[in-house]
């Protein structure tokens, strides 16, 4: 082969589960430190491509061309393809935790295709693996590569990943969803390095859900949907002149972060929730986790309050207390005034309808044998309210679900289905105070951009003063009237929407708001 | 060493070492416990343990004074446990009332031939479920095959498949001895009998496990590293696997030694299982509770060891994540 | 895993086993040929012929009919003992699950020391203090395998009570009785019915076993596990009298089991 050959030229590929066509032809080709992207939403054919690629899918794959520098592919047997997996193809998966494997040490996961390929003599092996996790920006050297994927950071451990998958030297990286599972600020190092690595010339294929990650690395990007692709061109010419409607949708969502004006919204009425110095710690007394250190908060009616932090920050412990399932240590909570925790559950029991939750996933919070009609049901009985077909049928058409669904299990709807139902539950005992605990994390864009919708009218309709926790900083400011930034269990700065973007001097709602990713106003020079 | 450590690691090596610890405390208050359920055991036996002591001898007041005093019994209750208890430290399981013999030495007698039946047979056990699994792990034809002769394997009870293996394969075809524990050869049709059972639960836990590690996306990664099947089964899967035949350790010893008790009279052996058997029989209260109070303290100590072998095969349980 | 369907065949061969064990325990003065008990010296150890289609044994009873009326014992005091250790059990376990983390220590701890006691043995024991008999196999076996049941009805209660639907249903302010009775309990009763199943099964063969080694069920009461063991002394010769009771056993304890993982596989259910 020679230098002009691209290393992955693929066209009309087709994938087939049984009688189910999963892609219907998709055109690849990728060049020397050329990054193509391929983004669409969950079920787009994007993971079995991936598979496809490397040999991997239990499926019936077929091809026009498949060459993988220059040599023929198609037509490969299992001993051939696993002479070209790991050393000229080879995969980052999405989280590192379940995609290392978590018996090993990382320099053992590290030097597997070093062995498997001979790479280097078995006497330089360990000095291999040391430099490969060093270039990676994997610190510490010997003393971290003998812990196991558990033991290390998110970031870490997605670096010991690429470092296994690079250290064959492939020509081809394959990078499904590379940045998922990792919170804003490391996913932005990452990012990085996958960047340093086509600037050495390796070819990438980058593939994510998210439009803004992919801006950051691609050079060309080709938008699937349902296995058909939508679009493809440079990634200039996707951003600011898409031609489909579903890339423009995408494009939309992942702007700069956008902030509601409350000018145009009434003056929120009374004060419905109301935390005091909220304190609580986990574990033992030798070994404190502390969750939430004097937290306040104040909610009223009509008004989005959205509590934003990273994992581990404590969000999802205030939101239990405010829902009465965990008392604090210190601190107390009101509800409409009056005290509502710590209080004996006696005395909370009549009123704990006036707080509900929609859970981030909702399908663990109904009860597996409990049918749509008996999980509103029991929400309008508790309140002692008529719980027949009309009545149901009334609140499931608060979040616009079809009665056709009275009778389904949610095991068996949508995940789309089944967020309005929760919603639909929190509702039937007419509350005052909504407590949403990442309710939209699991969806994809275009039905997160359906039920942030289905919220904020409800919220209008009701009256309902809403508590959002959400590790998304974009999401919190395009609907809330206040914010509060949340880390190590303290509220480090609050305001609302416009001030915390526009002018929060604090050095943590910087860096959230510089690492949250979007798509940059001149996209990266192509080369 | 230890310098070296961050303290971020120094602080989980002195947690690993405090779950040790605290593991081998609840291994030890079994053990007292159980100790204690087996000291009032002998005391709540029904009949009147002098007259049994006594025998055929004359029933006079003097001679229940003097076996009184010279099995302990004229202490009071309280005293005597203490007693038990610290004479149980010194490895002291009690006496036989029927043999007249300390119970540590009478197990002593019996023991090798049961260990070696036990040895052989978990061997066993382990390789065809190893053999087994690896095999047919995610592979749907060959998963179902298993599956039937695994549950076949499960529901034949030992002493029957011991006494067709006898009539097979020594009646019919004279390959093996009858009776006996002498040799090697007397050894294959005891320990066939009394590894099937445990090889069929063995396979279907390993094929099981097995199959949830190859589904992880940690499977995809390996083999997009170009290892070939196989390796992947047996570098990495196993391991996985290796967890819940490990968890069960506790199980596979009882299922061992009760089976043991069983197929050793189909087999005529010696062993423990002839001494429980006689031990019952005899109403040898002693001998029976010493047994039972030995097995139980073998298999606290293999459910602990089993704890420990496990956090060392899978670091995630050495630092579970507080709820 | 795919839940564990059965082909037809074996739905088939399974039911006729039910069937004639079921008909065996119900009514066997109808299936059996012969009197049970009815020695005929002149007529030992004959082979399986028209007149005893499974032979006679050593004493020249007829095999068939010991074997029908064995069904009864066997299999009832295994339902017996099962019964027990379920009832016991799922008692004991609701309520340590449900407790505070004192009385659940306490509990498990108990749990624990009947537990290291390797149920044969402990059947064992029990019988050496009460003496052999229907009665005592029954209750020695059932308050051996009381752990079995109780631990896992434990272990389940717990999960099931922090799991998220029921903090969710906390919210709606259902009282602690309805909570339990409604969204914790008929969770945890699911597995124990597969486990049970699985038990009987297992019970069949240790009170098969414990009457093999002379401990259970005392001659000349029919009983499969004694009728191996007096097969075994003539085994050179009249291979009937084992290996016939031996196929019941083998056959009912498979149907058993594998209606139990059928069970499981259902209980599981889609999206588990």
């Amino acid at each position: 082969m020679t230098d002009q050959d691209p290393v992955l030229d693929l066209s009309g590929l087709t994938i087939d589960f049984g009688a189910r066509r999963v892609l219907h032809g998709l055109d690849l080709r990728i060049g020397r430190g050329e990054c193509v992207a391929l983004v669409g939403e969950s079920g787009s054919g994007k993971s079995v491509t991936a598979k496809a690629l490397l040999g991997l899918l239990d499926a019936r794959v077929a091809t026009d061309r498949f060459t993988i520098l220059g040599q023929d592919a198609a037509a490969l047997d299992e001993r051939a393809w696993r002479r070209i997996r790991g050393r000229q193809v080879a995969l980052v998966h999405q989280d590192a935790l379940v995609s290392l494997d978590p018996l090993r040490t990382v320099a053992r996961e590290v030097g597997e295709p070093l062995r498997e390929h001979s790479v280097v003599p078995r006497a330089e092996r360990a000095a291999e693996v040391r430099r490969l996790l060093g270039s990676v920006g994997f610190p510490g050297g010997s003393r971290r590569a003998s812990q196991h994927p558990d033991e290390l950071s998110g970031g870490l451990r997605q670096r010991a990943l690429i470092a296994s998958a690079v250290a064959a030297r492939p020509a081809l990286l394959i990078a499904d969803e590379p940045t998922t599972a990792l919170d804003v600020t490391v996913q932005a190092q990452v990012i990085d390095l996958l960047r340093a690595l086509t600037s050495a010339g390796m070819a990438m294929l980058f593939i994510s859900h998210d439009i803004a990650v992919v801006s950051q690395v691609a050079d060309r990007i080709v938008v699937l949907r349902d296995g058909q692709v939508v679009e493809t061109g440079p990634v200039e010419q996707i951003l600011h002149r898409p031609g489909a409607d579903f890339t423009r949708r995408l494009v939309q969502n992942a702007l700069e972060p956008t902030f509601t004006d409350i000018g145009d919204r009434p003056a929120p009425g009374r004060e419905v929730l109301r935390l005091e110095a909220v304190s609580k710690r986990f574990g033992t007394a030798h070994h404190p986790i502390v969750a939430a250190t004097d937290v306040d908060l104040r909610v009223h009616q009509g008004e989005v309050v959205s509590l934003i932090g990273e994992s581990g920050s404590g969000k999802t412990t205030v939101g239990r207390i405010a829902l009465g399932l965990l008392s604090p240590d210190r601190g107390s909570v009101a509800l409409d005034g009056e005290p509502w925790n710590p209080l004996p559950e006696r005395a909370r029991r009549s009123r704990r309808h006036r707080v509900q939750q929609v859970p981030q996933d909702p399908l663990s919070s109904f009860n597996p044998r409990y049918t749509t009609r008996r999980v509103v049901a029991e929400a309008l009985r508790a309140q002692g309210r008529p719980a027949g077909t009309q009545e149901v049928a009334a609140v499931l058409d608060l979040v616009s679900l079809d009665a056709d669904l009275l009778d389904r299990m949610p095991r068996s709807m949508s995940g789309g289905q089944r967020q309005r139902l929760a919603f639909a539950r929190a509702l039937a005992t007419e509350p005052d105070v909504l407590v949403a605990d990442e309710p939209f994390s699991a969806l994809d864009a275009t039905l997160q951009a359906e039920l942030v919708g289905v919220l904020d009218r409800i919220r209008q309709e009701h009256q309902l003063g809403v508590l959002l926790i959400t590790h998304d900083l974009g999401l919190a400011a395009r609907i809330s009237d206040r914010i509060l930034v949340m880390r190590d269990g303290v509220v480090v700065d609050q305001g609302t929407p416009k001030v915390l973007i526009e002018s929060s001097d604090h050095p943590y709602t910087r860096q959230l708001l510089a690492a949250v990713p979007r798509i940059r106003t001149s996209p990266r020079v192509l080369r | 060493m230890t310098h070296l450590l961050a303290p971020a690691a120094r602080g989980r090596r002195s947690r690993v070492a405090g779950r040790v610890a605290a593991r081998l405390g609840s291994a030890l208050l079994v053990v007292w416990l159980a100790s204690t359920l087996a000291f009032f055991a002998v005391h709540a036996a029904p009949g009147d343990i002098v007259r049994v002591l006594i025998g055929t001898g004359p029933d006079t007041p003097e001679v229940r004074a003097a076996v009184s005093a010279r099995w302990g019994l004229d202490q009071s209750l309280g005293q005597q446990y203490i007693e038990f208890l610290r004479r149980l430290l010194s490895g002291d399981l009690g006496e036989s009332f029927v043999l007249r013999r300390p119970v540590t030495d009478v197990i002593g007698d019996e023991i090798l031939p049961t260990v070696q039946l036990a040895g052989a047979a978990s061997a066993l056990a382990l390789l065809a479920a190893t053999a087994i699994s690896v095999a047919t792990a995610g592979r749907r034809l060959r998963r179902r095959v298993a599956g039937s002769v695994e549950l076949t394997l499960v529901s034949v009870p030992d002493f029957w498949l011991g006494l067709m293996l006898l009539f097979l394969f020594s009646f019919t075809l004279p390959w093996f001895p009858v009776a006996g524990a002498s040799g090697a050869s007397s050894l294959v049709l005891p320990a066939i009998a009394l590894g099937a059972p445990i090889a069929g639960v063995l396979s279907q836990l390993m094929r099981q496990g097995l199959e949830e590690a190859l589904d992880q996306p940690f499977a995809t990664t390996v083999r997009a590293r170009g290892v070939s099947d196989l390796r992947l089964r047996l570098g990495h899967g196993l391991r996985h696997a290796a967890l819940p035949v490990v968890n069960l350790g506790g199980w596979i010893f009882a299922s061992l030694l009760g089976g043991a008790v069983i197929v050793e009279q189909v087999f005529g052996r010696p062993g423990l299982g002839r001494l429980i058997l006689s031990a019952v029989q005899g109403r040898d209260v002693p001998l029976v509770v010493g047994i039972a109070l030995m097995s139980s303290i073998a298999y606290v100590a293999c459910n602990t060891l089993a704890d420990l072998v496990s956090w060392w095969i899978d670091p995630r349980l050495r630092n579970p994540v507080p709820a | 895993m795919t839940a564990h369907r059965g082909s037809r065949p074996a739905t088939l061969v399974m039911t006729a086993v039910l069937v004639a064990a079921a008909a065996a325990v119900a009514a066997p003065d109808l299936l059996a040929p012969h009197d049970p008990l009815g020695a005929d010296p002149l007529d030992a150890l004959s082979s399986p012929s028209f007149d005893h289609p499974l032979g006679t044994d050593q004493l020249g009873r007829d095999v068939l009919s010991r074997l029908v009326h064995g069904a009864r014992r066997s299999i009832g005091l295994a339902v017996l003992a099962t019964g027990l250790a379920v009832t016991v059990g799922t008692f004991v376990g609701l309520v340590a699950g449900m407790s505070p983390r004192v009385v659940d220590e306490a509990v498990s701890r108990l749990l624990d020391v009947v537990a290291s006691f390797p149920t044969l043995l402990l059947a064992l024991t029990l019988i050496a203090f009460v003496g052999p008999g229907s009665g005592s196999v029954v209750v020695a076996l059932g308050s051996a395998t009381v752990p079995h049941y109780a631990r896992v009805v434990r272990a389940r209660t717990q999960v099931v009570r922090r799991s998220e639907h029921v903090a969710q249903a906390r919210t709606l302010g259902l009282s602690s009785t309805v909570l339990v009775r409604r969204h914790v309990l008929p969770q945890v009763l699911a597995p124990v019915v597969v486990l049970a199943t699985l038990g009987v099964g297992g019970a069949v063969l240790a009170i098969a076993g414990l009457s093999f080694v002379g401990m259970g069920v005392p001659p000349p009461a029919p009983e499969w596990g004694s009728m191996l063991a007096e097969g075994r002394n003539t085994l050179a010769h009249a291979w009937w009298i084992s290996v016939f009771p031996g196929i019941a056993l083998v056959a009912l304890v498979i149907t058993v089991s594998a209606l139990g993982q059928r069970l499981q596989g259902t209980s599981n259910g889609p999206g588990s």
